[in-house]
């Protein structure tokens, strides 16, 4: 593992590289679009300002998270939390009705996830979608592994009792 | 993974599952394109190359390689050159070919104008979706949570619609016109949120609900709120509804311009009735300043005729060092509805005959005495002058002509 300070060139390749992860974990954190935009961007000025403090410790991606998780936390003004926007994709949408009322339900829940209070809506994101281990977000977190267990089973109550109607046995 | 799972081990949690499923937009390439840009913007610059290492010495053999290659391209370039400028020499011109043909393509029609769609924007009801009852199976698992999450949806809008104060005001307002307005509006505590949200929804609203939104704009009030009440005044549907409101909270200058503003003759006699109504006289002092101009002229005497502006004001006016506000007072003066006004008018008439202006106004009356001290004054060769002088004023100022309109 490097403890040199990170060159200006890898830098960029690695920014580039993570943006896109960078943006939809923003837009998972946030639960809007144009919030998780605003956020990347003003990470990246953070990125630029003190790229020389990164030495490799840790990856890259859990770096770039960190930045975004104390830009994430600094909003003095956060976007009101309601339903998400629809998404533009450059996909080719399926209309059948099947995929439509599947798109309603993944929505939904994307939603519920969004809404979580901040502590445990970063824990929730960091685990469950950006598949951190409890220790790789208890550093990016900087806070105790305990802490982040606490905080994730109390994330997961609060989903079970929201989507509790959408919990049903399967047949 | 299951921090907190509910089903026995090895099996999996159907949280897990639910969550699974959870899908957010994905980054748009503009968004992207955005960033990138914020990122060539600010990123570090590279730090400068160290000094080159000096490139090697070429070999004794690559040199002349090098030399002859270069000859020889000199020389085709040459050889190649000379054709070229020979050709074009020898050539004879084609003046036959040399006439350039001009293509004219013209549109034998207008392109159709296509009006864009009118956005009607209004609180979509969400469809909920209904089981089709031809299928045979039981529903599944899935078709029944996305039923339970349309209908969540329905009841949560049914909800706000049914808790919001604002929302609960409007469909009150649009149901009932005739209810009582004061009884919708929020306590003082809430009423700076509740204008925030009026302010707020207004752009957006069309019919009766932007309808709905004036009435309570203009019964709250607010003093911050003339930009909004400003845009209501400035369409159509509203502005009569909002104009006493906008009189009472603008200023003169503003009133001044919304005068100025495209409108009717009934708007504008409206508009202006409304301002002279204020108590200030400054107020009073825009009525003689609207006579002044051709285009609120007409209005103006309007007004004057049916309120019956402070005599004092006008006589004061009469007075005035500006000849164009003193033809502006006479012409008030003219249709003001008081008798009293042409005893006052002869006084000044028979004081001073060569002023002009008190002939202006007496032509105007329309009793016995004004047509009376007229005549008198016809027959004296001196006042006549003054005479007909104001009545070819008094002509120019009731019937301007207007340039570009035929005669």
């Amino acid at each position: 593992m490097s403890h040199e300070p990170i060159d200006a060139r890898d830098l960029d390749r690695l920014v580039r590289e993570h943006l896109p992860a960078a943006v939809r974990f923003a837009t998972r954190l946030t639960g809007h679009t144009q919030a998780a935009e605003d956020i990347v961007q003003e990470a990246l000025l953070r990125v630029a300002r003190k790229y020389e403090t990164f030495r490799g410790e840790s990856s890259f991606r859990t770096w770039l998270f960190q930045i975004i998780v104390n830009v994430f936390r600094d909003q003095p003004h956060r976007p009101p939390e309601g339903a998400l926007e629809p998404g533009v994709s450059d996909a080719v949408p399926d209309t059948t009705a099947s995929a439509l009322m599947a798109e309603e339900l993944s929505r939904a829940i994307a939603d519920q996830v969004s809404q979580l209070p901040p502590r445990q809506r970063e824990v929730m994101v960091l685990t469950t979608y950006e598949e951190l281990s409890i220790t790789a977000v208890a550093t990016l977190l900087e806070t105790t592994e305990q802490n982040v267990h606490a905080l994730l089973h109390v994330a997961r109550r609060r989903l079970r009792e929201e989507l509790s109607e959408l919990l049903l046995e399967k047949p | 993974m299951s921090d907190d799972h509910q089903s026995p081990p090895g099996k999996s949690d159907p949280l897990d599952e639910l969550l699974s499923r959870a899908k957010w937009p994905e980054p748009t390439p503009s968004q992207m394109a955005r960033l990138e840009a914020a990122w060539d913007h600010c990123r570090p610059a590279a730090r400068p190359e160290s000094r080159p290492e000096p490139l090697p010495e070429p070999s004794r053999r690559l040199r002349f390689s090098a030399f002859s290659g270069i000859a020889a391209g000199v020389v085709a370039a040459t050889v190649l050159a000379g054709l070229v400028i020979g050709n074009a020499l020898l050539r004879q011109p084609d003046v036959a070919n040399d006439v350039p043909v001009l293509v004219k393509e013209t549109l034998e029609r207008r392109l159709p104008v296509v009006e864009p769609p009118v956005i009607e924007p209004s609180v979509i009801e969400p469809s909920v979706p209904v089981l089709d009852d031809r299928i045979s199976r039981p529903p599944t698992w899935l078709e029944l949570a996305l039923l339970r999450v349309a209908e969540q949806r329905a009841s949560r809008l049914r909800q706000w619609r049914e808790t919001d104060p604002l929302e609960r005001a409007l469909t009150r307002l649009v149901g009932d016109p005739h209810v009582d307005i004061s009884e919708l509006v929020p306590p003082p505590d809430d009423v700076d949120r509740f204008v925030e949200r009026i302010i707020a929804e207004l752009p957006r609203s069309r019919g009766q609900r932007r309808m709905a939104l004036a009435r309570l704009l203009t019964t709250i009030e607010p003093p911050d709120s003339l930009p909004a009440l400003l845009s209501l005044w400035s369409d159509p549907a509203t502005r009569e509804l909002v104009e006493p409101t906008v009189v009472r909270l603008a200023d003169l200058e503003t009133l001044t311009s919304l005068l100025r503003s495209r409108l009717t003759f009934a708007d504008r006699v409206r508009l202006l009735a409304a301002i002279v109504s204020r108590p200030e006289i400054e107020a009073h002092k825009l009525l003689v300043a609207a006579a002044m101009e051709p285009q609120t002229r007409p209005a103006a005497l309007a007004v004057a005729r049916k309120t019956s502006p402070p005599t004092e004001l006008l006589f004061a006016a009469l007075a005035d060092e500006n000849a164009n506000v003193r033809v502006a007072a006479a012409l008030l003066l003219g249709v003001h509805r008081d008798p009293q006004v042409t005893d006052g008018l002869i006084e000044i008439a028979r004081k001073t005959p060569a002023r002009s202006e008190p002939w202006i106004a007496l032509m105007q009356r329309d009793d016995a005495a004004a047509r009376r001290i007229i005549e008198e004054a016809r027959r004296h060769p001196q006042i006549m002058v003054s005479v007909n002088s104001a009545e070819a004023t008094r002509q120019m100022m009731m019937h301007p002509v207007r340039v570009g309109v035929p005669l």
